[in-house]
């Protein structure tokens, strides 16, 4: 035995059956505080990430949380479509640099469908204003030519010079498909963590091209071949969204007014960092509510801490009398109560952390592979360390009530009962 | 009142709080180093009462009790635990094994707690190894935890427990209520057996007649009604 830390150990270690169901209640609440923190730093990174360097995002009026989440992440539907001649209207705008028209709609096996034109893969920027860089192959050029991204090429273990059919409308199981009009892979895109990488890319012209023997979403029952649809006129209608650069920041408002007082269809503007912000404050409120949840978790954790220690005070208040005897003062008796407490909390909390380190290595995968949400186990970042620290924090304080008990217990009690 | 004297108890009288008549009374009681005293009463006399007095746990009322000729009054509570520690070695009644340690660890114990008793016993496993042996405990039972023992064998490591660092002091309460007549003569013979060798005095509580042999001095102690008459 060496010191008071052994002695603390070998003392829990007896009542290891009362005490390990408030460590395992103890490494729920670490488990889920250090889960939901890294779930909700890689959310907010990945978001934050996935468009960089786009000033405005133009779209058909409808809530900006829903245009930045249909046009960047994918996530739900557009309301209605901008005319081709409102996009070329706002691309001649002496204040627009660049325009990306994205047209969204169609699926393949799952993954969504996105046509736009070069200038996607010339202006497009993700993470701290990165460009977009081709794997393999080359970006599209002919109508029935795709670009994968780099999750749909590995998940479907796809490689330039395949062909691939898209299926109109999203989700995994469409009824209805576009076999007649193959596109061939002619290039993967390089790995962003963005929702670029479980997007296939094809040509506005393309989009057209598949299109054009659609009625009222319907195929008509006479059909064009893919080569006679390639000698028709390929100008998009409409396109979904336009992802827009100005040739200064400074013109971001006043072009988002312009944008909003369109004269030929209503449209709207939003800023992506203001998007997100609102969608945080949308989101931020189940997050707290669901932190306050798990901050409960702990402190009914910590508070079984404290009942199972007191409880086994009235137990062992011959074998603290004991240690008194034999020349431990009340400080020391003090200090091993509190010593067990905390053993117990890090014990318990290195447990939840290494839960958390494996659930967010599986579940990340699960997540990447169905969102595209990159969740990594960073190793304890100072979040996770402030996170471990407050709980063995509590886990002390809660400890040190039982342990003022013991240290106001005389040494007379538990060794002689009052004549 | 002599150096010499391990104990040494004068005037005292003793009542718990609250309480309107003294529980123990005695006029002059002293234990020299290295003698053995037995301490003869019936149940509720006030024999383990004049044991906290003697280690310091309780306080007298009135009158003094010195060890080592220091009176436990006179010392703050954390420098008679202190004290108790040093120079008292106790064999409890019902021997207070910490039971989730090993045999060798609860003899080890008052060194962990005591530097001066660490220092006296030089090296701390050796004697208690060395302690166990000359109280027949086999080597074998010396890892197990206390809680695995017989009673008899519990007894002779909380013997062995409170004679490490030798003590100028053994106190023992009834160590030998629970033993037949041949386990309580052998344990005799071994308990002082190592307080000889340790040097230590021995102040033993009984309410059994056939130990007297074993001790120098006896202290009767008046029955209840007898003392509050």
């Amino acid at each position: 035995m060496r010191g008071l830390g052994q002695l603390a150990w070998r003392s829990a270690w007896s009542r290891r059956y009362s005490l390990s169901w408030v460590a395992l209640s103890i490494a729920l609440a670490t488990f889920l505080l250090l889960t939901l923190e890294q779930l909700r730093q890689d959310v907010r990174t990945h978001f934050a990430q996935s468009v960089s360097g786009t000033d405005l995002i133009v779209g058909a009026r409808t809530s900006s949380t829903a245009l930045l989440l249909y046009s960047v992440f994918r996530i739900g539907n557009a309301t209605h479509n901008i005319r081709w001649s409102s996009a070329q209207a706002l691309a001649n705008d002496p204040a627009v640099a660049w325009v990306i028209p994205i047209s969204l709609g169609d699926s393949f096996m799952g993954y969504p469908v996105v046509a736009t034109n070069a200038s996607f893969f010339e202006h497009f920027r993700h993470g701290e204003r990165q460009a977009l860089r081709l794997a393999q192959g080359r970006a599209f050029g002919g109508v029935f030519e795709a670009v994968l991204g780099a999750e749909v090429a590995q998940r479907l273990q796809l490689k330039p010079g395949q062909a691939i059919e898209l299926s109109h409308g999203s989700g995994a199981f469409s009824a209805i498909d576009h076999s007649d009009k193959p596109f061939t892979v002619v290039g993967v895109l390089a790995r962003t963590g963005t929702p670029v990488d479980r997007s296939v890319h094809i040509g506005l012209d393309g989009m057209q091209a598949i299109h054009l023997d659609w009625v009222a979403g319907m195929p008509a029952r006479q059909t064009l071949s893919a080569e006679q649809a390639s000698q028709m006129d390929l100008t998009p209608k409409s396109v979904t969204a336009l992802l827009v650069g100005l040739k200064s920041r400074a013109a971001v408002f006043s072009m988002q007014r312009s944008v909003s007082q369109f004269a030929a269809e209503p449209l709207m503007a939003v800023l992506p960092g203001v998007a997100l912000d609102e969608l945080w404050t949308l989101v931020g409120v189940a997050e707290q509510v669901l932190e306050l949840m798990v901050i409960l978790v702990a402190a009914v954790s910590l508070l079984a801490l404290v009942a199972t220690i007191s409880a086994g005070l009235e137990q062992r208040r011959r074998e603290l009398a004991v240690l008194r005897s034999l020349g431990a003062g009340p400080g020391r008796i003090f200090a091993l109560l509190l010593l067990e407490g905390t053993l117990v909390t890090a014990a318990a909390s290195a447990a939840g952390a290494l839960a958390a380190a494996l659930a967010l290595s599986v579940g990340g995968q699960w997540l990447s592979a169905h969102y595209g949400i990159t969740v990594a186990w960073q190793w304890l970042g100072a979040q996770q360390w402030l996170i471990l620290a407050g709980i063995l924090l509590a886990g002390i304080l809660a400890s040190a009530w039982p342990g003022w008990r013991a240290y106001r217990l005389s040494v007379v009690d538990g060794l002689q009962p009052r004549a | 009142m002599s150096a010499a004297l391990t104990l040494h108890i004068s005037q005292l009288r003793f009542r718990w709080p609250g309480q309107g008549h003294d529980v123990l009374e005695l006029t002059n009681m002293a234990l020299p180093a290295g003698d053995r005293l037995l301490v003869r009463g019936d149940s509720g006399c006030g024999k383990s009462t004049l044991l906290s007095l003697a280690a310091g746990v309780q306080l007298p009322s009135a009158g003094e009790v010195s060890l080592l000729g220091q009176a436990w009054q006179a010392l703050s509570a954390r420098q008679r635990e202190q004290r108790r520690a040093d120079h008292v070695g106790y064999v409890f009644q019902q021997f207070n094994l910490l039971p989730y340690l090993s045999v060798l660890d609860n003899v080890m114990l008052p060194c962990r707690l005591s530097a001066r008793r660490a220092q006296r016993s030089g090296h701390p496993k050796q004697a208690a190894q060395h302690l166990l042996a000359a109280l027949d405990l086999a080597p074998r039972l010396w890892s197990r935890p206390a809680s695995q023992l017989s009673v008899g064998q519990q007894q002779r490591v909380a013997a062995a427990r409170a004679l490490i660092g030798q003590p100028e002091l053994v106190i023992a309460d009834e160590p030998t209520s629970a033993l037949d007549e041949r386990r309580r003569d052998a344990f005799m013979q071994l308990l002082i057996e190592q307080c000889q060798q340790a040097g230590s005095a021995l102040l033993f509580v009984t309410h059994d007649e056939r130990l007297q042999a074993y001790f120098e001095h006896t202290l009767h102690m008046p029955g209840v009604a007898e003392n509050q008459a």
